[in-house]
């Protein structure tokens, strides 16, 4: 079951990929961008990454494509034609992509790296490191392996077994307590990242004021 | 030394003297050098003189004087090796001397009139001084290396004395063939040299005889030949020396070119004494030549006397006819010596200086008054030496007309002239060779009549031509006058000589005279009886052989006739058998020759046109010399200039050749070198900056301005640098 | 087969290569930027993936988080720029826009 909705999710992903590569109309690129878009929300709930999904759709779909498309709209012309490249450098371009795909390939399966690991009977076993499981060690509701756990639980006492995991509450919990241990300071940067950036942009896509208008921001300041 | 040696010496240095004074003062003695020429020379006629009254009146025998001259040390193989050299005085040597310095002083005497106001008057008499001193050191010497010496000296003087007026082409050409046809000679002559001396280690005259005398080494040979042949080729060899320098044929052709010289030059030179030379020579080496030796020697000298005699018959100028008469008269000396006649052959030689001397003094005085008449008449273009444009000239100039009247009176063999007493005797000498000796030898006294009647004919027509009948040109003959007294007065004394009575009292019987009988004795010959000329001799073996003697006895008796070389005295009875004919039959000769010119020149002078126009071959043959100039001029010169041609062709184009082919090889060196610079060292270099260039283009169509382009070159960058850590590439 | 960490990956390996092919050949600066969009959103698979079923627990999703963050922000201010470009080059063509040649 699982496997078909990720095969789905997967073809609506590279399936809108593919539209938005290779069509023609910029506006329907930016719909295609689109379906890409819900098809990665898909495969981040299919990872357990729910409260990721979510922001996926929020930030992207509600944002940035909607930034696209303001911007397809304002430097449209009409009749604008997207003009093709000369095939070679289609060709090169696709060799390109081809090559790092190929190197991508060989080095997801090419290492196939084992390691030891202690049965839950004590016995040890050969398994893939990166073997997928039915679920994440950290969803067997142990505490994370890291300081700041250690902190917490030396602070908050170790976290009481029966209220925990019963069925997932989400990872939003999660991420939220380390916003504010142990990614502190990226989520300060962060936020001013976003700040600068907005003031940024504004300063860039300004309209140029008319010298009336400067005499009178002039006279007002 | 004996004073009389010490005294030679003396007339030997002092013509050098007159060399050696006048040579450096030239300028000085531009007009004067004769000052100094003619009391040196005088000085040294009055030793000579004295020396031959000394020497023929009281000392027998020779006088010698040797001395080292080149000293080699030890020589390993020989000794002690010198090479000596000395004075000889004999009894041809005083009378040689008394020859030469006489003639050379009245030369000197007639030549300070004949060359007065000459350009190079000093010059002339400061080689006169040389080519004494030369002769007489030729005559003086006892050994043949320092003959050679002057001999070679003389021919030096000669071509320098021939080429006097050395502006003119002429005498340049003469006096060179002059000089190369006598090396020629002197190449034989050389060689025969060197034969000697390669056996018998010394040039001495005497020790060489004594030598050959004891016996010839069985190394004596000459190309292999055995001692005999090669004594008889030596002979032969030294005999060729005489052929140059004493004009016989073939080497005679320089002797009529050689009168381009002054007149009293070649009266000198070229008929008193230089051409004597070679007589003298022949007459040294008299004792050493054997029978076949002989025989070459008189056929020699009896061809050349017909040859030249044929020649003189036809020649329109005055010094040609001399030349040839002299070219005759020496081979009558050679063939006297050839024959054995030596005291004949010496006699002739010294009587033929004095006549010869003096119809060429007399032939210069004749010339001397015609080139002042033509130059009084502004006439630069007649020939001057052309007897036919003389005629009648003894009214005008009776002195020289009658010396030279009686000169040739002696040329023609008439009694009691001295020429005639010689001749008669070279005669009588040939004619019982002839008889004698047999096979072509019998035709030598046909030869020498032959040649005396020719010898009269052609000196009565020069002198009908010149002296006698009507002036051939009325103008020039106006002008005509005697000569002054220096120049008459050498044709005086030497015509004076030309009579009998110095040399014998009876002027018809020369032999029992003191000149043949006392001074010029013939030597005996020393040669082996096996190469003795072969004479008949069955008349006079008859006289020593008993009548009734056996086979045997005779043979025994001949050969001790023979071997007690009696063939020379045998030869002098039978010369002295046949004089009386002889004598006659030469005065008929001369008689017939004289009359014939007289009748041809004087009676009927249409005749020698006629005669010329009737056998126009012959006297075309006689006119152009036989044509030996021209074949010489064929046949050596020819070759020569051929081979000069073609080392001048090899030079051109091979040696030349190979220079320029070097240098047009180094051209295409260089030119393929440049083209090497040009296309591929240049190409390189231009190859290095295209390829630089190529690159760049292609480097810079990274820098596009295109983001998509930095982009698309960054990722591949990426890719290959994966591609390298993951397969380690 | 189960799905595993590797379909994870290849799939994030076809998005990030159709990204990058975008951002190469499209002739549209407004394309590029989705190629960009689709590039960043490969990543963001790439830590889920990871923090899925890998050893990176929940960091994966933290860094996922940072980069939809920072690609907004990024998107913004080259929407700007875009903005800026058609209106000095009166073109959205990136070949167009090549000033920095020599």
């Amino acid at each position: 079951m699982f496997d078909i909705i990720f095969y789905i999710f997967g073809a609506i992903t590279i399936g809108g990929a593919f539209v938005t590569v290779f069509a023609k109309d910029i506006v329907y690129a930016a719909f295609a961008l689109l379906f890409t878009f819900f098809g990665i929300a898909g495969l981040f709930v299919m990872a357990n990454a729910d409260f990721l999904a979510v922001t996926q759709l929020l930030v992207y779909v509600g944002g940035i494509l909607i930034l696209l498309l303001f911007g397809v709209m304002l430097t449209s012309r009409i009749g604008t034609v997207d003009i093709r490249v000369s095939s070679g450098s289609k060709w090169a371009a696709g060799i390109l992509a081809i090559g790092l795909f190929g190197i991508l390939m060989a080095a997801f399966f090419g290492t196939a790296a084992t390691h030891t690991e202690k049965d839950k009977a004590g016995k040890s076993k050969e398994v893939f490191s990166w073997a997928s499981h039915s679920t994440p060690p950290w969803m067997n509701s142990q505490w994370n392996k890291n300081a700041t756990d250690e902190v917490l639980k030396t602070k908050f006492g170790a976290p009481d077994e029966k209220k925990t995991n019963e069925g997932s509450s989400g990872t939003a919990v999660e991420i939220g307590k380390l916003f504010l241990t142990d990614f502190l300071l990226p989520f300060e940067v962060i936020s001013v990242l976003i700040l600068v950036s907005l003031i940024g942009a504004t300063m860039i896509a300004r309209k140029e004021p008319t010298p009336e208008e400067e005499a009178i921001a002039e006279s007002v300041s | 030394m004996h004073q009389l040696i010490s005294l030679s010496l003396i007339i030997l240095g002092l013509p050098m003297l007159s060399f050696l004074i006048i040579i450096f003062n030239q300028k000085r003695l531009q007009k004067s050098a004769h000052l100094i020429g003619l009391p040196i020379l005088g000085t040294a006629l009055v030793l000579a003189i004295y020396i031959c009254y000394s020497k023929l009146s009281g000392i027998p025998g020779t006088l010698d004087w040797t001395t080292k001259w080149i000293s080699f040390g030890n020589v390993p193989g020989v000794g002690e090796w010198n090479i000596m050299t000395g004075v000889m005085i004999d009894n041809i040597t005083a009378i040689m001397l008394v020859v030469v310095t006489l003639i050379s002083f009245l030369v000197h005497l007639f030549s300070s009139k004949y060359m007065e106001g000459d350009i190079r008057y000093a010059r002339y008499f400061a080689y006169l001084g040389i080519f004494t001193f030369s002769m007489l050191g030729i005559v003086l010497g006892n050994n043949l290396f320092a003959l050679y010496i002057f001999w070679e000296l003389v021919g030096f003087s000669s071509y320098a004395l021939i080429s006097h007026w050395y502006e003119k082409p002429g005498p340049q050409l003469a006096s060179k063939k002059a000089f190369i046809v006598n090396r020629v000679g002197d190449v034989g002559m050389w060689t025969g040299l060197m034969l000697v001396f390669g056996t018998f280690h010394t040039f001495n005259f005497t020790d060489i005889f004594a030598a050959i005398q004891r016996g010839l080494p069985p190394n004596f040979s000459f190309l292999g030949l055995p001692p005999e042949a090669t004594l008889t080729a030596a002979g032969v060899l030294i005999f060729c020396g005489a052929v140059g320098k004493s004009a016989q044929f073939p080497l005679h052709v320089w002797l009529p070119d050689a009168m381009e010289g002054p007149t009293p030059v070649s009266a000198l030179i070229h008929a008193a004494t230089m051409v004597a030379a070679g007589v003298y020579l022949v007459c040294r080496i008299f004792p050493m030549l054997t029978g076949d030796a002989m025989l070459v020697i008189a056929i020699v000298g009896g061809f050349t006397s017909f040859l030249a005699a044929s020649i003189a018959l036809t020649a329109n100028d005055i010094k040609k006819v001399l030349a040839y008469s002299t070219i005759s008269q020496l081979g009558y000396m050679i063939m006297a010596l050839g024959v054995g006649a030596f005291s004949a052959g010496f006699f002739h030689l010294t009587t033929h200086a004095m006549f010869k001397a003096c119809l060429f003094l007399g032939s210069g005085s004749v010339i001397h008054a015609m080139h002042h008449s033509l130059h009084h008449l502004h006439d630069h273009h007649t020939d001057p030496q052309d007897m036919r444009n003389m005629g009648g000239l003894l009214k005008k100039m009776p002195i020289t007309g009658y010396t030279f009247i009686i000169a040739t009176l002696a040329i023609s063999g008439i009694p009691l002239m001295s020429g005639f007493m010689s001749k008669d005797e070279i005669l009588a000498g040939a004619t019982a060779y002839g008889s004698l000796q047999g096979g072509i030898a019998s035709v030598l006294p046909y030869v020498g009549f032959g040649v005396a009647m020719m010898t009269a004919f052609y000196m009565w027509r020069l002198v009908f031509m010149t002296f006698f009948g009507k002036p051939k040109n009325a103008e020039i003959y106006e002008h005509i006058h005697e000569s002054p007294k220096a120049m008459v007065i050498p044709l005086i004394v030497l015509a004076g000589l030309s009579f009998w009575i110095w040399y014998g009292a009876n002027p018809i019987d020369p032999a029992n005279g003191w000149f043949m009988k006392k001074w010029a004795e013939t030597p005996k010959q020393i040669t082996p009886i096996t190469s003795a000329p072969n004479f008949h001799i069955p008349e006079y073996i008859s006289s020593v052989i008993p009548p009734n003697a056996t086979d045997e006895e005779k043979t025994r008796l001949t050969t001790e006739f023979r071997e007690e070389r009696e063939y020379q005295e045998v030869l002098e009875a039978k010369t002295h058998d046949v004089a009386g004919m002889g004598m006659i039959i030469s005065i008929l000769c001369a008689i017939t020759g004289i009359a014939l010119a007289w009748f041809m020149y004087l009676k009927n002078t249409a005749l020698p046109d006629k005669i010329a126009k009737t056998f126009a071959p012959l006297y075309r043959f006689s006119l152009n010399k036989w044509y030996i100039d021209e074949f010489y001029e064929f046949a050596f010169v020819g070759s020569f200039m051929l081979f000069a041609r073609m080392c001048a062709w090899f030079d051109t184009h091979i040696v030349d050749g190979a220079v320029n082919g070097v240098g047009k090889a180094t051209i295409v060196f260089s030119k393929i070198g440049g083209w090497f610079d040009k296309y591929i060292v240049d190409g390189l270099v231009n190859l290095t900056a295209g390829a630089t260039q190529i690159i760049g283009l292609g480097f810079r169509s990274v820098q596009t301005g295109k983001i998509q382009t930095y982009l698309a070159w960054t990722l591949a960058g990426v890719v290959i640098v994966f591609a390298i850590i993951a397969w380690k590439l | 087969m189960t799905v595993g960490l590797n379909h994870f990956l290849v799939i994030g390996a076809i998005l990030f290569v159709l990204g990058i092919f975008a951002m190469l050949y499209r002739r549209n600066v407004i394309a590029v930027l989705m190629g960009v969009e689709l590039i960043l959103n490969a990543a963001n698979i790439n830590f889920i993936a990871f923090s899925r079923y890998g050893g990176v627990n929940i960091s994966g999703q933290m860094a996922a988080i940072f980069v939809i963050v920072i690609a907004a922000g990024e998107a913004a201010v080259a929407l700007a720029i875009v903005l800026n470009i058609y209106k000095n080059f009166k073109s959205v063509n990136p070949s167009e826009v090549d000033s920095l040649r020599d």
